[in-house]
């Protein structure tokens, strides 16, 4: 019996051969197949994000040229020109009329006026725990009744629900 | 010979029935490594495609937004230094208050312009500052990026940036944001550009 093993070299060799060389070529499909998963997932990853990336800049632009914010002047909306006393009176569901947003998402408006406390708050409330949420800020100009002018900071997030 | 001829067979066999060689494997990986180099490399070159516009439209929207925020706000109390004589023998505060950065840059350009006579000189630096200062306040959010003014009113120019070193439009990068703004001095257009960059 031992001899008829030893000189059968075929069926030892052959069982030790094919093994490994199986197990690398599963081991690589495997690999390349969780690469390509992995890069379908970001490439549709960042399809969503760029569509949060536009509608934060559209909410944005509205917000710039929203008629219960901007201030007023000879019947003209001066643009960038956010009136203090438009934002003390405006309230979420008006904020929301005059604005084309998807209510799949999420969004959130804050005014910070750099040179006081105050701070006006729109939109829903943000969590941290989002994996993505994508948010601009820029400065803005606070006009109030004196015609004092301020500078102050818009901030704009959008994120999924 | 007949021995030969069995390992013969058996090799034969072997290639017919059994599973990958070696060499067969190895074919494969490089096949495998070869074709994933150029499918990840078109789905990055897609992905950066499509991520570095919607970069560029943020900084673009950003100096956007700041110019036309620093040009239209104010300046509480600034003002400037009349120096008269041929060695500063007599000098003059003259103060403003109140007044637009769009007003400030055209005053800093109209009274540059003005001070060649040898017997006025106006030192300007406060004006200068405070326009920088202004600049430097609405650009809070962009903190990790620089950025320059440059103004043009005929053959006088003003140039201000939060690094030393860039002492002019040619010391600037090539990859910048630029935003630029018109006014008007003596019924000549004046161009305001605020450039950014990382």
């Amino acid at each position: 019996m031992k001899k008829r093993l030893k000189e059968d070299k075929k069926g030892i060799a052959g069982f030790f051969l094919d093994g490994p060389v199986l197990l690398v070529v599963i081991l690589i499909i495997t690999v390349f197949i969780a690469m390509v998963s992995q890069s379908f997932l970001d490439y549709r990853r960042e399809i969503q994000r760029a569509e949060l990336d536009e509608m934060c800049l559209d909410l944005k632009r509205e917000i710039q040229e929203h008629p219960e914010i901007v201030k007023e002047e000879k019947n003209r909306l001066m643009t960038g020109q956010f009136s203090t006393e438009k934002l003390n009176d405006l309230d979420h569901e008006t904020l929301l009329e005059h604005l084309s947003f998807d209510t799949n998402y999420f969004f959130s408006v804050t005014i910070n006026d750099t040179e006081s406390e105050d701070r006006w708050v729109f939109g829903n409330t943000y969590e941290n725990d989002r994996s993505y949420v994508s948010s601009y800020t820029g400065p803005v100009l606070l006009v109030d009744g004196t015609a004092d002018i301020r500078i102050g900071e818009l901030g704009v997030k959008v994120w999924e629900m | 010979m007949g021995d030969v001829e069995k390992k013969l067979k058996r090799v034969r066999r072997k290639e017919k029935d059994g599973f990958l060689s070696v060499m067969d494997a190895c074919i494969l990986t490089v096949m495998i490594i070869v074709v994933s180099f150029f499918i990840f490399q078109g789905l990055s070159v897609s992905l950066s495609y499509r991520s570095e516009p919607r970069r560029s439209e943020f900084e673009r929207e950003s100096v956007m937004d700041i110019q036309n925020a620093v040009i239209r706000s104010q300046l509480e109390e600034t003002g400037y230094l009349k120096v008269h004589g041929p060695e500063g023998a007599y000098e003059e505060r003259v103060s403003y208050d109140n007044i637009t950065v769009d007003t400030a840059i055209k005053n800093y350009l109209y009274l540059k312009n003005k001070s060649d006579s040898e017997n006025l000189f106006y030192d300007l630096t406060e004006l200068e500052q405070d326009i920088k200062g202004q600049y430097k306040r609405c650009a809070w959010e962009i903190s990790r990026y620089h950025f320059a003014v440059e103004a043009e009113h005929g053959s006088t120019n003003l140039f201000i940036s939060d690094i030393e070193e860039v002492r002019g439009k040619e010391d600037l990068p090539d990859s910048r944001s630029a935003y630029s703004s018109y006014s008007t001095l003596n019924l000549e257009r004046v161009l305001i550009t605020l450039y950014i960059w990382r």
